[in-house]
């Protein structure tokens, strides 16, 4: 935060200015340097990719002679990052601003943030882990990255073997057996599957996850519905997430490119944002958003590939020692 | 009923037909997950803490509490008794519904009483309170690093770490949220 003089005059707030500065020089002298080719893309757009659980901005387009036209700003660069890819870009990155609206307050949010993705080309989520450790080592990380799979997270910190609990019944039953949960197992057999999982992740993995160094938590169940493909025989999706000081900080994917299988889960969150209603956190605009086959026409089909989506607030948080998002932004929405 | 997402720190909220204080909160949006309210409970009836997330959509169903004045009068161990300021009827709140808090109340003082459902369940203090030093060890010889602590206890049986000037019959102010001294208060 720039100006605030209860934090001690302009001087420190510069200088943490000039450390990011650093780091965004070392993000992108690092990637240019692995080849990957800078790129820019919009921050607004008609038809972002239908995500059931983000609420966006919007805005109105006012054509001088056509009708006006319903924009979004997007929340991640994805969208236009995969057209490119599919157009054949070979392995790209962008540094932009992202735009989420709703999204929870706090240390760790702002409805503005500036995003990092970079996309390997005949890559898979293993490939990205790779290349993020080397990033992280470049940036100054001197600790050794933990790598856990999800399973292995849930079986040290709850007990429960997940492989065994991929259906509702089955986790609502692990809950109660182990005191996990507050909630009546009335409550409990109401909440999905994957409301189950995060509930119980957020309570009793995450918290636990160790703060001295980077944790990479790989194989998320597949069950969660995202554009990661499955990895071939097992209930686990080509995923990981990277926490920092025990804050999510990166999503990566092993991204899906079959066609159909894309347009399915386009469709799945395209129903479900349709029936999203609920008044807490406000409505999205009503209707959702068009899609557009984006990535699905041949010739112009996504590569194999992996992508990284990493917030960049977060990780100058780690690097520069700061607790809070807005020690590392100018400007933040929330004083 | 209120929204996951209206839960707020100091709330009572009901699980399973028991009120739980909200002694932490913090929203969270795990990746390409909802968001979520993430709280730390404390059972207002037997103390017992636990971690819970709840969909910041979901319902959740809020404790009916009331305020009550009460006296604190003694401990008798396993309670702390006290008097209603108006009707003089006397209750007890077992010992460990409060827990660390028990420590922090003075025999005499008035404190405003959470209850439900006419069974008192916790006792607010007020953020800093001041106390009277009954144990203070003299300071070690030659101890005279800037900063150097050592503990006392005060007339409730609270230890408290003080710079090395505090002596017995001291009268010091405490920060109740976090046990640590503020400063040497004067008559």
């Amino acid at each position: 935060m720039l100006f605030d003089a209860t934090l001690g005059g302009y001087n420190r707030e510069m200088e943490e200015l000039r450390r990011r500065a650093r780091l965004l020089r070392e993000i992108r002298r690092f990637l240019d340097n692995r080849g990957y080719l800078e790129v820019e893309t919009p921050q607004v757009c008609a038809t972002p990719i239908p995500e059931a659980h983000l609420h966006l901005f919007s805005t109105t387009f006012l054509h001088p002679r056509e009708a006006q036209q319903q924009l979004y700003l997007l929340p991640s660069p994805e969208y236009y990052l995969k057209k490119l890819l599919a157009a054949g870009s070979g392995s790209i990155y962008e540094i932009t601003h992202s735009f989420r609206n709703a999204e929870s307050v706090g240390p760790h949010h702002n409805p503005e943030f500036t995003m990092l993705e970079y996309y390997t080309v005949d890559a898979h989520s293993g490939d990205s882990l790779e290349v993020t450790r080397d990033l992280l080592s470049a940036l100054g990380e001197t600790a050794e990255p933990l790598v856990m799979t999800m399973a292995q997270c849930w079986q040290r910190w709850t007990g429960i073997d997940l492989e065994n609990v991929l259906e509702a019944p089955a986790l609502v039953e692990a809950i109660i057996a182990r005191g996990l949960s507050a909630s009546s197992r009335h409550e409990l057999a109401r909440c999905s599957w994957e409301d189950l999982f995060q509930r119980t992740f957020l309570s009793h993995v995450e918290p636990n996850l160790p703060r001295d160094r980077p944790v990479f938590v790989t194989h998320y169940p597949a069950a969660i519905a995202t554009l990661a493909r499955g990895v071939p025989g097992t209930p686990w999706a080509d995923r990981w997430e990277l926490y920092l000081d025990g804050v999510e900080v990166a999503n990566c994917y092993g991204e899906e490119t079959d066609p159909q299988v894309i347009l399915r889960f386009m469709e799945e969150q395209h129903g479900l944002l349709q029936r999203r209603g609920d008044p807490e956190p406000p409505s999205p605009p009503s209707p959702p958003p068009p899609m557009d086959p984006l990535f699905l026409q041949p010739p112009n089909v996504l590569p194999r590939c992996s992508g990284v989506a990493l917030g960049v607030d977060r990780l100058c948080m780690h690097f520069l020692g700061e607790q809070t998002i807005n020690r590392v932004i100018s400007f933040p929405f929330f004083r | 009923m209120i929204k996951g997402g209206a839960i707020e720190k100091g709330m009572y909220i009901l699980f399973k037909g028991d009120p739980y204080l909200v002694a932490e909160r913090e929203f969270v949006n795990p990746g390409k997950g909802a968001a979520f309210t993430r709280c730390k409970l404390k059972n207002a009836k037997n103390g017992s803490v636990l971690k819970e997330t709840i969909k910041t959509s979901d319902n959740v169903e809020v404790a009916d509490v009331f305020d009550r004045d009460g006296q604190f009068m003694y401990v008798d161990g396993s309670s702390y008794h006290f008097m209603d300021a108006e009707t003089y009827d006397q209750f007890e709140i077992p010992g460990d519904v409060l827990a660390e808090t028990g420590k922090y109340l003075k025999e005499g003082d008035q404190y405003r009483i959470i209850m439900w459902d006419s069974t008192p369940i916790d006792v607010i203090i007020p953020m800093k309170v001041v106390y009277t030093v009954t144990d203070a060890p003299d300071a070690v010889k030659g101890d005279t690093v800037t900063g150097a602590t050592k503990t006392v206890v005060v007339e409730t049986g609270l230890s408290v770490q003080v710079p090395i000037f505090i002596k017995t019959g001291d009268k010091i102010r405490v920060n109740t949220e976090s046990g640590d001294y503020v400063e040497r208060v004067n008559d």
